[in-house]
């Protein structure tokens, strides 16, 4: 790339005040420290593989990662996950950015490497975020608002970082909903995933229609597509600023329950 | 996973119900709280299919 001629001059002061010993070296905005600098910011919300992709613009980036910091500070459910996650595995959690199709993101859980020395496999809790879909933040906060207005997605207040933020939420959600089982399973609970989202899928609409006057069933239309997706949404839906019925009750029943 | 758009079967609230509880369908190897009306047309099954097996997938 050609750099203009003022540009070249004011390179060249700075330089000299370098070297002079006036100003610290220039380095904050290179890639290599952006790239670093974001995967600190992953790694203080817990996460233990972070692959960030280029295609993210920094500040993007830099709001899921703030994002996931905020909720791993007030929930903790990556730390949870490690404490009480699958027992007999070495249990880590991954943050990736892959393109995972018509997905703006997932949560899985995944098997990155074989059985290891001392016989455990290692299990990583991993969110995905799709860059093809995340990256361009103004066509998101578009699709997102196309999909909230049909009550597919649960509103959120109109501030484009919730927008932002709503995909990244969702995906903790699913996080926080498996760590609160794993956790319930080291106290005893017996039975299977699904019999337990489904108890607290229970339990939540029970709050909503009691305390919140909610009519229908579910915190979106999404959320009605599992009590998985119920549970993401309307966590969701208490973080994002317009918190809806679901959301509220999500909130009492996380209180309740001694999860915030 | 949070997908991305509203599947054709969710287009029409005649053609799909909301269930109180998750039921398993083997096809899926999954649970699922949404299952299709008979007024649902040959298109919006195969989105639901869509739709629950890429629900499986991640």
């Amino acid at each position: 790339m050609v750099k203009s001629a003022s540009y070249m001059a004011k390179y060249r002061i700075r330089i000299k005040a370098q070297q002079k010993g006036i100003q610290k070296p220039y380095q904050a905005g290179s890639s290599s420290d952006t790239k670093k600098d974001l995967k600190n910011m992953f790694e203080a919300a817990g996460f233990d593989t972070v692959n960030v992709s280029d295609d993210f613009p920094t500040p993007v980036a830099g709001a899921f990662a703030l994002q996931l910091q905020n909720l791993e500070h007030k929930f903790g459910g990556v730390a949870m996950y490690k404490e009480y996650g699958d027992q007999n595995s070495v249990r880590q959690a991954a943050l990736t950015t892959d393109d995972s199709g018509n997905a703006y993101g997932y949560y899985a859980r995944q098997h990155p490497t074989g059985v290891t020395k001392n016989g455990k496999g290692t299990i990583e809790a991993q969110i995905n975020l799709n860059p093809k879909l995340l990256a361009d933040i103004k066509w998101h906060q578009k699709q997102l608002k196309v999909e909230q207005s049909l009550g597919f997605k649960v509103a959120t207040n109109d501030n484009i970082l919730s927008a932002t933020r709503y995909t990244v939420t969702h995906e903790y959600g699913h996080l926080l909903q498996e760590s609160i089982y794993k956790k319930a399973v080291a106290g005893g609970y017996s039975k299977s995933y699904n019999q337990f989202t489904g108890k607290m899928k229970r339990e939540i609409n029970a709050i909503a229609k009691r305390d919140y006057g909610a009519t229908g069933k579910e915190p979106s239309s999404y959320g009605g597509t599992n009590s998985r997706e119920f549970f993401a949404e309307a966590f969701t839906s208490m973080n994002l600023g317009k918190p809806n019925a679901h959301g509220m009750a999500t909130r009492d029943w996380l209180k309740k329950n001694g999860y915030i | 996973m949070e997908y991305v758009g509203i599947p054709y079967f969710m287009t029409n609230k005649d053609w799909y119900e909301s269930l109180d509880e998750d039921v398993y369908i083997p096809e899926f190897d999954d649970y699922v709280g949404i299952v299709l009306t008979d007024k649902a047309p040959e298109e919006a099954i195969e989105s639901y299919r869509e739709f629950y097996s890429c629900m499986n997938e991640s």
